[in-house]
């Protein structure tokens, strides 16, 4: 019997290794993560068989100064006059990409479709990325320019610690974990173990949040390939498929958070995606999250049900997201050791998937891994994309 | 006949004292004991606005009912453009109401209160707002820059009050030894203490003296000069009566706040004023303004001008020099056009620089700014009010990684449960900067309090605003 879920299968992933990537263009990046997501295609793809593509950029126009659309993706590698539609939506834009794409495979619209993400975030200097944007410009009154990353989540951290006795070194257990599990993907920015006492003795950007609490500012591209369910096997030995896809919004500017503890968003995104998959969170073996801070990863472990409010700190020290642990996450670095190229980070979160759920991920493989999810956060829990993938069929 | 309802004033917690001054200028004669010195984020505009809202709360008034904001400064941030109407943004003024900014002279704050006695007809319209406010800088090796300084003070004329203009009178000069052109950061003086005296402020003073007491038709009860805070003050000191002249304490603590000068040395008249007690104000510019004014009755506030409200802090010198902007700093990177003079500032301001909310009418949700559907229940009907400025923090953080303006890392933010609206809605919050406090001052719980405050400059134009300043610990 069937798996319940979406009628479609990832047939092919494949992304770039994430970084300061000075030497590759926008353009360089979505070449050769298509290349890569065609080379991973088991019984190969005719580039014809894609119909339409969706292209995931978040500030395209903001860190670029160039507007990106559909045309952006089919100019480099020649895929005009098919459909492109760009996708943006902050930091959800690679997976309301994978989604949108999905909900169109699903409709029936299409059979075979592409998803790029692609985020060119080093062309400027790092700080103008942080602090030039007016992205959280109704803080009008904040200076310099609206408020930054680091600080609304810094709020979060802040609010957690003083209402659960959270403390800095849970959060940096968090980034010690996914720096030992970066050094082992060969497409993560960085590949190098860092400790706890590292992590707190980092400088603050912005307390309690140090440096080596924060996701680094980075380019990169990612690629899969979405099939009709039941034509999955034509071109894969073994497609992924997608159990379930849930979004959910919450105000974004501080004033309007009725709380700072907790993503509500996360909780509803996931409540869809389960439903949607006939599942709930004891069925997940390894997720991907959205850790752009340390903190955000630790309030989603209890968002998404993986332990009880206020008990992340009490689950990361038990190694329960470990690899090896009793629900791996981030077993890819995450944003905080593989990179956050913004649109493309959602993409590369199904990456790691395909690798996990096919048995691909050498060192760093969850041992019997079946069913993943990946969390994906815009804004400041503001909107937030749940998409679960699984090894059994859907249709 | 107009009088004046009340009165208000705002002083900088931030003083350079004498021994500071000699870190940098050892032989460099300070003539007040310590000088107020604005905030990073203060300018007058911002020091006027505190002045004039805490004027207002006195007398009970709100800002829509005035019928004009008159502003005297000689150190407004714009040359173009008026400072009136950005406090008037600030109170909450009124559509019809007139705003006139006076300056290019220290006497223009009190001949802005006298010209507000003095006007029947806009009073019979709505009661007329009166700030003076200077922050005012002379070449930092010259002696002058230790003795001028920096406050705001406010009066509301209306048709009701305690206070009124009995007589007034001018003294004709275009000598004041201080002069600024355009572009220029500071004011300058002939140096020639020898010829001022005989020419400038001591002679003109003195002579403005002698002929307003000639007309009046009894001895004044109280004295607020226009104090220089040098030898000079202590001659024009010589024709008041003994314990009759108020506010040379305050000059040697504040220095020489120009505009705002007399008009402080007024304010602490009036609280000393018996009813029936008249006070002589006068003021040195261009020229010299006298007025006597009259108590009908103490003065109604009930307490003697409290100058030591906002707390003092004392500067290095170095700390000064960053102040009054003597350290370079690199601009922002250039955005094409400035946000405060965009579309979307001028569609909020009503709201964020006059500091007003929505109040749902279903729920009771304080929506802030204005808004369509409640946050919290939907409801599409609001009434507009004003923000409480207390609040309580709900969570901070401390910036260390503040960008490219003035400000001190680590600098806290937070967000704040606005005063008496219950936790755990959408509604009912503000987040802001905050300022004037020490790191370890901000905590989840503490109290605090909404002051106005400048935000960054874009292409020359300053972004208007509020921050959070701790409140003092009860």
């Amino acid at each position: 019997m069937a798996h319940k879920g979406l009628p479609v299968a990832v047939v092919g992933a494949g992304m770039i290794r994430f970084g300061e990537l000075f030497e590759q263009s926008y353009e360089d990046m979505i070449v050769g993560a298509y290349r890569a997501c065609l080379a991973s295609v088991d019984k190969g793809i005719d580039e014809d068989r894609l119909e339409a593509a969706w292209l995931g950029t978040a500030a395209g126009s903001l860190i670029r100064h160039e507007i990106v659309t559909g045309a952006s993706l089919a100019e480099p590698i020649r895929f005009f006059p098919r459909p492109v539609t760009r996708i943006e939506n902050a930091c959800c834009t690679g997976s309301d990409a994978v989604r949108n794409a999905a909900f169109a495979v699903a409709a029936g619209a299409y059979d075979v479709v592409l998803v790029v993400g692609a985020e060119k975030m080093r062309d400027i200097p790092s700080r103008d990325s942080l602090i030039r944007q007016t992205g959280v410009m109704f803080h009008e009154w904040w200076a310099p320019r609206g408020a930054t990353a680091p600080n609304r989540f810094g709020q979060f951290a802040t609010a957690h610690m003083d209402a659960y006795g959270t403390e800095r070194r849970h959060m940096a257990l968090i980034a010690e974990k996914n720096h030992h599990n970066g050094s082992l993907n060969e497409h993560s920015f960085f590949r190098r173990e860092i400790s706890c006492e590292q992590v707190l003795d980092a400088p603050i950007v912005s307390w309690p949040l140090g440096l080596l609490d924060c996701c680094p500012t980075t380019d990169g591209a990612a690629a899969v390939i979405l099939a009709r369910a039941d034509l999955a096997h034509e071109f894969s030995d073994h497609p992924i498929y997608l159990y379930g896809s849930g979004l959910a919004t919450d105000p974004l500017i501080s004033p309007w958070k009725r709380e700072f503890t907790a993503f509500p968003a996360t909780t509803l995104a996931a409540q869809e995606a389960f439903r949607m998959g006939g599942i709930g969170p004891e069925d997940i073996d390894l997720a991907e999250v959205h850790d752009c801070f340390t903190i955000t990863e630790l309030i989603t472990y209890e968002d998404l049900g993986f332990c009880a409010k206020g008990e992340g700190k009490d689950w990361v020290e038990r190694g329960g997201p470990m690899l090896g642990g009793e629900r791996p996450v981030n077993t890819s670095g995450g944003l905080k050791a593989k990179g956050h190229p913004v649109g493309a980070t959602g993409v590369s979160q199904v990456v790691e998937l395909w690798d996990q759920l096919r048995g691909e991920a050498g060192e760093r493989q969850v041992e019997g891994a079946r069913t993943g999810l990946t969390h994906n956060m815009g804004g400041i829990g503001t909107i937030v994309l749940v998409n679960i993938f699984g090894s059994e069929a859907t249709v | 006949m107009n009088r004046i309802a009340a009165h208000a004033a705002y002083v900088p917690r931030n003083v350079l004292t004498r021994e500071s001054a000699r870190e940098a200028w050892p032989r460099l004669g300070m003539a007040v004991q310590s000088r107020a010195v604005p905030s990073l984020d203060e300018d007058v505009v911002t020091m006027g606005a505190e002045a004039a809202l805490r004027a207002l709360a006195r007398a009970g008034l709100r800002g829509d009912e005035l019928s004009a904001v008159f502003f005297a400064s000689t150190s407004s941030p714009y040359v173009v453009k008026s400072a009136a109407a950005l406090v008037g943004d600030y109170v909450g003024a009124p559509r019809t109401a007139c705003v006139l900014d006076a300056g290019a002279g220290a006497h223009a704050g009190l001949l802005c209160l006298v010209n507000a006695l003095r006007d029947r007809d806009l009073v019979e319209r709505g009661p007329i707002l009166v700030v003076a406010a200077d922050a005012i800088f002379g070449p930092p090796n010259d002696a002058s820059d230790l003795g001028f300084g920096a406050a705001a003070v406010a009066y509301v004329v209306a048709a009701e009050g305690f206070a009124v203009l009995e007589d007034f009178d001018f003294g004709y000069s275009s000598y004041a030894n201080v002069w600024q052109t355009p572009g220029d950061t500071h004011v300058r003086r002939y140096d020639d203490d020898r010829f001022d005296r005989s020419a400038g402020y001591a002679a003109q003073m003195t002579a403005g003296l002698d002929a307003f007491l000639a007309r009046v038709p009894s001895e004044p009860d109280w004295y607020a000069l226009q104090l220089a805070g040098t030898a000079d003050e202590s001659r024009v000191a010589a024709a008041v009566p003994a314990g009759r002249l108020v506010g040379r304490e305050l000059a040697q603590r504040i220095g020489d706040t120009g505009c705002a000068n007399t008009l402080l040395g007024l304010s602490l008249g009036l609280g000393r004023a018996a009813a029936g007690e008249r006070v002589l104000a006068l003021a040195f510019g261009a020229g010299t303004v006298a007025a006597l004014l009259r108590a009908d009755s103490a003065d109604p506030a009930g307490e003697p001008l409290d100058t030591e409200a906002d707390g003092r802090v004392e500067l290095s010198y170095v700390q000064y020099a960053k102040h009054r902007r003597l350290i370079p700093l690199a601009a922002l990177p250039d955005m094409g056009a400035p946000f405060a003079a965009s579309p979307a500032w001028e569609r909020e301001k009503h709201f964020t620089v006059g500091l007003r909310g929505s109040r749902c009418v279903a729920c009771g949700s304080l929506n802030f700014p204005q808004r369509a559907y409640c946050l919290d229940c939907r409801g599409q009907e609001f009434r507009e009010e004003p923000l409480p400025r207390r609040a309580e923090v709900v969570t901070y953080n401390l910036q260390y990684v503040v960008g490219i303006g003035p400000e001190e890392a680590p600098l806290p933010i937070c967000t704040a449960l606005l005063e008496n609206e219950p936790a755990g809605r959408y509604g009912g919050k503000v987040a802001a900067l905050v300022t004037d406090a020490s790191v370890d001052a901000v905590k989840v719980g503490t109290k605090v309090e909404l002051v106005p405050r400048r935000g960054d400059v874009e292409d020359g134009l300053v972004k208007y605003g509020w921050k959070f300043r701790p409140l003092a610990a009860a």
